[in-house]
């Protein structure tokens, strides 16, 4: 459902992305995990077309996002992490205008309002101008908008920032129906309890190469050690980073950790 | 005030004296703390310009100085054809200058309102800013400060070539020009803090995002207002039929501007005092007496922003959020905007419907767009209705062209065309760069980059065809023009409308601005500085390549000239075609390949 095949990028001679390759098939939950400027919205803004790679391809259920855009456009659904929406809209002229965009009709557009409004708790919102709605609101707008055109592919970058608890229940179900349905969830985040708790399969990316891909288990038993998803992300994610850009608190918080 | 002084381990607070000084103390160490992040700010930009903004940098600093030059110039003409006249010429230049001092006067106060509210109140560094244990003396103060700054370099770029013409003429001696900024200074903070005073007043009984549309407003009512008055008072007609019988009528009229109880008065009384050429005509005692009342009245008023500051600065910001969330009409069985969308529907695919509703949307909530939409339209109106009498100026011009009217209506093409630069300057290039940030909503959708170009193209278009023909229809009315001319004058704004929406949008797809969402500051950065640049030149060259024949078949070589009209007309239309059509391209070429 979404390949990736040998993305490269670089900024101004800094290579962000370097040969990354990745197939996840229909149906699955995968996510992204990686320490900050380890790559990971470079690899979103190419698979949704924002960015262009140096080399390689993104396809998106058959269709590369360069060579033929809107037909894969179609297919995705995108929620960033801090979403600009236009402010002087309502709520509800935003999902219009989304469904505008994508072709929608206006019974459907009505339709998805009413469910996705009632299950984020929002509808008493629907008419107020996005310039009153608080991050959490507008990070559920913008789930709301994603849904709205029936993607095959869910790209989401840090979903739970800002999400009430019961708004995160009703995500993670929703993602989750959507993978049992068929649909592919690419999911970035630092959350390692999100991933540990969701995905089926995880990819680790440290300086614009992928360092690990598999599940979760796996990770484990090739680490050949047990422990949480974050004592074996961190010694990952630390492999050859120089003495000088170790934190003053990694010592203190091993000491903690053992005593 | 070095760091030692700051309280970080010995308490300062003690008996109410040192209590006072204490809050002093750190009142100006966190204004100077935010002051000296702001300057890292500034020079951090600077340090980090790109090699490839360099050439822009250039170009926006070589614009300003042809600006500044053109201006010098300009004021040099008429102050130095004033000078030059008879008994009324000097005394007819100081009210002049009197007038305008006081029209800058009423901008500076205007713009420091405004800016005031925004900086003061609706900034999210003042938020930031609340939250820290920084106090609220000093909050106000430095957003004093940087109100003054904002509001202050537009009247530098106007003043400065009124003053140094000022100079020029009168011969003034080589210290009239540092004291131009010694006199400017406690000028500039008066309208600031009246600006101030009037704010908190008023914010603290109406929320600041309501103030600030009252002010706008009021600014609006106030121009039309203006337009009236001169009408009334027949300044107007006076300036259009002056001859000597009316000259002390003038100068009753232009006297306003020289009311002792106008700060603008007391500013022109002190540079009309130290300008003579020759020494014993310098009054240096009426020099001190004016700049005494400038010092004066400006720390007084300073002082009095100071004293209302904690009682009513923090009751006006917290007011200014707890403002009510109201409800928008698109719901609404009958909303105007449910009808729009239903005929975008009808008319245009369903993306294009989408993205021109949402503009229509954006723009119509927003006070702060269409209310400068209003000022501009104010201006234009007093513009028409004052065409009339230029047409008793024009009598004199009639030995350049036989038909005083035809030039006139040449130039009134011109004008309606830098009106409409203006506006598309001021709205139509920001549109894509407002896109920017939201495009991982536009941009994601599977429509063609090239739709978004198209789209704003058509609607920016439709706009200006609904501003600039009725504009012309109305001025042909006006000045009464009649035959070929009234319909070469409307092809000419139809095409000419179409090359400055096109050169907008290809600008604002070339040199889009992604980092700010302030369409008025996207306006005012280099990218909208080119598009003016381009839009005067072209309108330059467009209304040179129309006035050519017509001086040419008005002369005596007029048959010959009627002759190669047809091709002239065809070459034009192909220069036009192609001025039209390159920017476009070279846009959504541009916007293709663009990275977000």
């Amino acid at each position: 459902m979404l390949s990736l095949q040998n993305l490269s990028k670089d900024y101004d001679g800094f290579r962000a992305l370097d040969d990354l390759s990745l197939e996840i098939p229909a149906g699955e939950f995968f996510c992204f995990l990686g320490p900050n400027g380890a790559g990971k919205t470079t690899t979103i803004k190419i698979i949704t077309g924002l960015l262009k790679p140096a080399t390689g391809k993104a396809i998106i259920a058959g269709h590369d996002i360069q060579a033929a855009p809107l037909e894969a456009k179609r297919q995705i659904g995108y929620i960033p992490d801090t979403p600009y929406l236009y402010e002087k809209l309502s709520g509800r002229d935003f999902m219009h205008f989304v469904g505008n965009l994508y072709g929608v009709p206006r019974q459907e557009v009505q339709a998805a309002i009413d469910k996705y409004f009632a299950a984020f708790r929002i509808a008493h919102a629907a008419d107020n101008l996005i310039e009153n709605y608080s991050f959490g609101m507008r990070q559920k707008l913008c789930f709301s908008a994603a849904f709205m055109h029936k993607p095959k592919v869910l790209v989401v970058d840090e979903p739970m920032v800002g999400l009430d608890p019961q708004s995160a229940r009703t995500l993670k179900n929703m993602l989750r129906e959507f993978c049992r349905d068929g649909g592919t969830v690419f999911l970035s985040t630092h959350l390692l309890a999100i991933a540990e708790e969701l995905c089926d399969r995880l990819g680790i990316i440290t300086r614009g190469k992928l360092r690990f891909l598999d599940s979760v288990d796996d990770l484990r038993r090739q680490m050949a050690r047990e422990g949480n998803l974050e004592d074996l992300f961190l010694e990952l994610t630390n492999d050859g980073v120089t003495n000088t850009e170790e934190s003053p608190f990694t010592e203190t918080e091993s000491i903690a950790k053992e005593a | 005030m070095s760091n030692a002084a700051i309280p970080n381990e010995t308490p300062l607070r003690g008996s109410p004296r040192e209590e006072r000084l204490s809050d002093e103390v750190l009142e100006s160490h966190h204004t100077r703390v935010v002051i000296g992040a702001k300057l890292r700010i500034a020079w951090n930009a600077v340090r980090h310009i790109k090699r490839h903004l360099y050439l822009h940098a250039a170009a926006g600093f070589t614009l300003m100085i042809v600006l500044l030059g053109v201006g010098t110039g300009m004021f040099h003409l008429i102050f130095d054809f004033l000078n030059r006249q008879p008994v009324f010429g000097a005394p007819l230049m100081d009210r002049l200058v009197g007038i305008v001092l006081l029209i800058f006067f009423s901008m500076l106060l205007f713009s420091n309102l405004i800016i005031t509210l925004s900086t003061t109140y609706l900034s999210k560094e003042v938020e930031f800013l609340m939250g820290l244990p920084v106090s609220r003396q000093a909050i106000f103060r430095q957003k004093l400060i940087e109100t003054v700054l904002y509001s202050s370099w537009a009247f530098a770029m106007l003043s400065l070539p009124l003053f140094v013409s000022f100079g020029i003429v009168r011969h003034a001696p080589w210290y009239f020009y540092p004291l131009i900024v010694v006199l400017v200074v406690p000028f500039l903070m008066i309208p600031a803090s009246l600006g101030a005073i009037f704010t908190m007043l008023v914010t603290s009984v109406l929320p600041a995002r309501k103030t600030r549309t009252l002010c706008i407003v009021l600014g609006i009512l106030s121009l039309m207002l203006t337009g009236v008055l001169a009408k009334v008072t027949g300044l107007s007609q006076l300036l259009a039929t002056a001859d000597k019988q009316d000259f002390l009528q003038i100068m009753n009229v232009l006297g306003v501007g020289n009311s002792p109880m106008l700060p603008s008065a007391w500013l022109s009384g002190a540079l009309q005092a130290i300008a003579p050429a020759d020494p014993l005509d310098r009054d240096l005692m009426r020099f001190g007496y004016w700049l005494a009342m400038l010092l004066a009245t400006s720390l007084f008023l300073m002082e009095v922003t100071r004293w209302l500051v904690p009682s009513l600065y923090y009751r006006g910001w917290c007011l200014s959020r707890d403002a009510a969330v109201k409800e928008v009409e698109s719901n609404a069985k009958f909303s105007p905007f449910r009808i729009i969308d239903a005929y975008l529907e009808r008319w245009f695919s369903s993306p294009t419907a989408g993205l021109l509703s949402k503009d229509l949307k954006s723009f119509w909530r927003d006070p702060s767009q269409w209310t400068q939409l209003v000022i501009l339209l104010g201006l234009m109106i007093i513009y028409i209705t004052n065409l009339g009498y230029s047409r008793q100026y024009s009598k004199t011009i009639m030995l350049v062209v036989n038909d005083w009217r035809l030039l006139l209506s040449f130039f009134n093409l011109g004008a309606t065309c830098f009106i409409l630069s203006i506006l598309t300057t001021r709205f139509v290039y920001p549109m894509l760069s407002l896109e920017g940030r939201g495009f991982w909503t536009v941009g994601l959708a599977p429509i063609p980059r090239s739709r978004i170009i198209w789209q704003k193209f058509i609607l920016c278009l439709a706009l200006c065809l609904g501003v600039s023909v009725p504009l012309m229809v109305l001025s042909n009315f006006v000045l009464k023009i009649t035959g070929p001319f009234v319909l070469i004058s409307y092809a000419a704004i139809i095409i000419m409308s179409t090359g400055l929406t096109s050169l907008s949008v290809g600008i604002g797809a070339i040199l889009p601005d992604f980092k700010e969402d302030n369409p008025a500051r996207i306006a005012n950065g280099i990218g909208g500085t080119m598009n003016v640049l381009l839009s005067l030149a072209y309108i330059g060259v467009s209304v040179f390549l129309l006035v050519l024949p017509t001086i040419a078949l008005s002369g005596n070589m007029g048959a010959v000239a009627a002759q190669w009209l047809p091709a002239y007309v065809a070459i034009f239309l192909l220069i036009q075609a192609v001025l039209i059509w390159l920017p476009l391209r070279i846009g959504l070429r541009r916007w293709a390949e663009m990275e977000f």
